[in-house]
């Protein structure tokens, strides 16, 4: 009796081994045949980029953050080309004509062009690919102003504008507005294209793990040539530092948007090179509820202009990585942005008089409300002292984003806040008619702030094709935000990239464009 | 035994809907605006408000629960907001990687833990005892994130001998699977020696010792597998935790499992993308305390005999009786 039951035990024991074993082994054989990305030095023709989030499509129509933005540009091409340092080039359109009266663009298709499925890219395909964007809410923020497209012979399209829009080139020239070719979509329909896109650009889809990498391979028939780098891997990295080593280690070649604090690491080793370049994308303002609330009396708003000093606020929430910008309007628009233009001097005194003359003589404490995230977090902590030597206590009141951009955006339930945001296309427009236009209370205008002789100039420069005419006007504008001050235009961060130093090519771009089409190892 | 396992797994189903109606609730009541969450910046009001609309999101609270139990009982987890891919596809994709990990880790850790515990409970205050509880303090004190920080220094840094990030290769999973591995063992350790140091006190070890049996033996077949339940138990817990997705550390190694998948879908305010991963940990911590029941019955016969009353023999000896 005992006997068999330890016979039994020791049967019993040994099979779970057994089965133990075989996980293991299945394991092992399993993960080594998933294969590594290893980074070898010399001769090579592979890339690996990192980006800190997972995108959200491979299909241009579904596009609308940053880090997709930066993949999906390596597998379509625009009408018009936007490159690392913002100059507009043609792309599938050779030409394009703005007609008379602003209401729409006539472009001139490359001939030739071949689709990664062999196809021939055809004015059919662009009017298409431009209605698909048009149509999708997704991809709103560069198309809202556009009426559909239309093939007006083999080689030209016209695209309709609902109504007369200066920056609609930039827009044009967005990732969102490439095209795709109608086959594919037609033949796969939305979801099958997502999962084997094609399009036109350099760089053919291969695969997209979620949350993973993303793959792509060289495609030998773009229309510009044939690209340097055959095998490029998108790596999501979602920790900076993280990232960071890994670059030290060779273990990726390419890393967007390293933090500001690996810089003094990153820039000291041989193998690396940093660079950096202020962005035309992140503005940082302070907000004020215009209506409601202490800051409804412009006193107020007026103080907190004066107890400001943007330079502290570099230094202090981004390291120096950034520049103070004194003018609601991206520095980066060339011809708009006037760098000697001052918004107002800090002179704490000042502010304390206007407090006093407001009838606070003894300050005033009220709550500013924030997204919870450092990025905003920090720069708030440096306003928070500047505004207490000037007698007015903020006191945080932190949120996460869902719950900031219904209070804020949507309910417009604050009193003051602070925000950092990218400017879509760049051009003054769109922060003056999103953040100062009425139409937009209770959307990107949650300053609150009607005045309609500004709605009427943000109107009149939008629909302008006179640049000199749209400085000017934008120069007023800017003028009546110094007047009212709805809201405070802050500083700008950098736009950083790191790169393995044996790779040319990479520049830091402001609007943060990253093709690897200009990519290249050394020989 | 058969029809306790079925029991079991139809139990699950009112755990599940209690929790999918709880985190489908806060959700949905918490301030946020999905569709302006997957717009983004700029995007204008007419856009926002179609988006709504064909997200359904304009329905009243309760018919969307009901509408969203309706499809998930026929395996219809929905599509995530942010990616618009199925989120049963994406959930298949990440698990292998944070079953892998959370295996390891856990198999580790267990290996590691049971052999300590049971050397500083035999040799109860000896300087190997004193050590290990100090070294359980210590890894009890560190979160795993930080472990896994000082892994990458130390081993893919410094050393060189495995990646800091990423999966491919069988090396990918050493790090990591060790973070977790010091996450859970100073527990292990613990438990095993409390429990082993209860029951080395126990009369029938005393008697077996004076039957003359070896030290060995009396420890091994008499006193360990006495001093397991607990153990199990505590192994089980962990391994279904560790299963859910180990956030910080799938963020630190860079790895693409169901713990970052999910963080980023609730910072996303993606309903359908966290209500799929919160059913499926569900129903796997589920089958792990059922395979942990299971397991019960192997180890100590007398929970064994409390199955058999599900089997119709074991009703009828219980009747009869």
């Amino acid at each position: 009796m005992k006997h068999s039951d330890t016979a039994k035990r020791v049967v019993r024991n040994v099979s779970f081994l057994r089965v133990a074993a075989a996980f293991v082994m299945g394991f092992c054989a399993l993960s080594c045949a998933a294969g590594a990305a290893s980074a070898a030095s010399a001769g090579r023709n592979d890339l690996i980029f990192s980006i800190n989030a997972d995108i959200v499509a491979v299909d241009p129509a579904a596009q609308r953050d940053t880090v997709t933005g930066i993949v999906v540009s390596q597998l379509y091409d625009t009408l018009i080309h936007k490159t690392s340092s913002g100059k507009l080039e043609p792309g599938l359109a050779t030409e394009w004509k703005i007609a008379d009266d602003g209401l729409s663009l006539t472009f001139t298709i490359r001939n030739g062009v071949k689709f990664h499925n062999g196809d021939t890219m055809t004015a059919e395909d662009v009017a298409f690919s431009l209605n698909r964007a048009i149509k999708s809410s997704l991809t709103s923020n560069v198309s809202s102003m556009m009426a559909g497209a239309s093939e007006v012979d083999g080689s030209h399209v016209r695209l309709d504008l609902k109504n007369q829009f200066a920056p609609v080139l930039e827009c044009v020239a967005a990732t969102g507005l490439s095209v795709v070719s109608k086959r594919a979509v037609e033949e796969l329909g939305d979801d099958g294209f997502r999962k084997a896109p094609v399009g036109t650009g350099p760089y053919k889809f291969v695969s997209w793990k979620g949350g993973d990498r993303i793959i792509m391979t060289a495609f030998d028939d773009h229309w510009r040539g044939k690209p340097s780098i055959k095998d490029v891997t998108f790596l999501i990295m979602t920790d900076k530092s993280t990232a960071a080593i890994a670059l030290q280690n060779d273990e990726i070649d390419v890393l967007y948007d390293p933090a500001f604090t690996d810089k003094k690491a990153l820039t000291g080793l041989p193998n690396v090179t940093f660079s950096e370049i202020d962005s035309a994308t992140l503005i940082y303002i302070i907000s004020f509820n215009n209506k409601k609330g202490v800051f409804a009396d412009k006193r107020l708003r007026e103080a907190v202009a004066y107890a400001i000093n943007r330079s502290d606020i570099v230094e202090g929430a981004l390291e120096g990585n950034g520049s103070p910008v004194e003018m609601p309007i991206s520095p980066t628009c060339a011809g708009f942005y006037d760098p000697s233009y001052k918004f107002y001097p800090q002179d704490v005194d000042k502010a304390k008089g206007l407090l006093k003359e407001a009838g606070h003589p003894d300050g005033i404490t009220v709550p500013i409300r924030l997204n919870q995230s450092s990025l905003y977090t920090k720069p708030a902590e440096v306003v928070q002292a500047q505004l207490r030597k000037a007698g007015i206590n903020v006191q945080f009141e932190l949120m996460e984003r869902a719950t900031y951009l219904s209070e804020i955006y949507e309910d417009m339930n604050y009193e003051i806040t602070l925000y950092m945001f990218s400017t879509i296309y760049d051009d003054p427009d769109y922060i003056f008619f999103g953040r100062l236009h009425s139409s937009n209370i209770g959307n990107t205008n949650y300053a609150n702030y009607s005045n309609p002789e500004v709605d009427e100039l943000i109107m009149k420069a939008r629909s302008s094709n006179d640049h000199g005419e749209r400085v000017r006007l934008y120069r007023e504008i800017s003028d009546a935000v110094k007047e009212d001050i709805p809201f405070i235009p802050l500083m700008t961060s950098s736009s950083t990239i790191a790169s393995n130093s044996k790779l040319r090519g990479v520049v830091p771009s402001a609007a943060s464009l990253f093709y690897v089409y200009d990519y290249s190892w050394a020989k | 035994m058969i029809r306790y396992i079925g029991q079991r797994l139809l139990m699950m189903i009112p755990v599940i809907l209690g929790i999918s109606f709880i985190i489908f609730s806060i959700m949905n009541l918490t301030k946020g605006d999905p569709a302006r969450l997957i717009l983004g910046e700029g995007a204008t009001l007419e856009a926002i408000e179609a988006k709504r609309e064909e997200l359904g999101l304009n329905d009243a609270f309760i018919v969307r629960y009901a509408k969203y139990i309706a499809r998930v009982a026929i395996g219809d987890f929905g599509r995530s907001y942010r990616t618009d891919a199925p989120v049963s596809e994406e959930i298949f994709s990440r698990f292998p990687t944070t079953f892998y990990i959370a295996f390891l880790g856990i198999l580790f850790a267990t290996l590691f833990a049971v052999p300590v515990g049971v050397i500083s409970a035999v040799k109860q205050y000896s300087a190997i005892d004193i050590i290990t509880t100090v070294v359980a303090m210590l890894l009890t004190s560190m979160p795993g994130f930080f472990v896994g920080m000082l892994l990458i220094l130390s081993f893919a840094l410094m050393l060189r001998i495995f990646p800091a990030t990423g999966i491919g290769t069988w090396r990918h999973f050493i790090l990591p699977s060790l973070s977790v591995a010091s996450v859970t063992m100073a527990n292990f350790i613990r438990m095993t020696r409390s429990t082993m140091l209860e029951v080395i006190r126990q009369d029938y070890v005393r008697t077996a010792r004076a039957k003359g049996a070896s030290m060995r033996r009396v420890i091994f077949t008499h006193c360990l597998r006495n001093s397991l339940l607990p153990v199990v138990t505590v192994v089980g817990i962990n391994f279904g935790v560790q299963l859910g997705g180990t956030i910080m550390i799938e963020a630190v190694f860079a790895i693409p499992g169901l713990g970052t998948y999910m963080i980023n879908a609730i910072r996303q305010k993606d309903i359908p993308a966290v209500m799929g991963s919160v059913i499926f940990a569900a129903i796997v911590a589920g089958i792990i305390n059922l395979a942990v029941d299971i397991l019960y019955a192997y180890i100590d016969p007398r929970v064994k005999s409390h199955y058999e009353r599900f089997t119709k023999r074991g009703r009828r000896n219980a009747q009869r009786s």
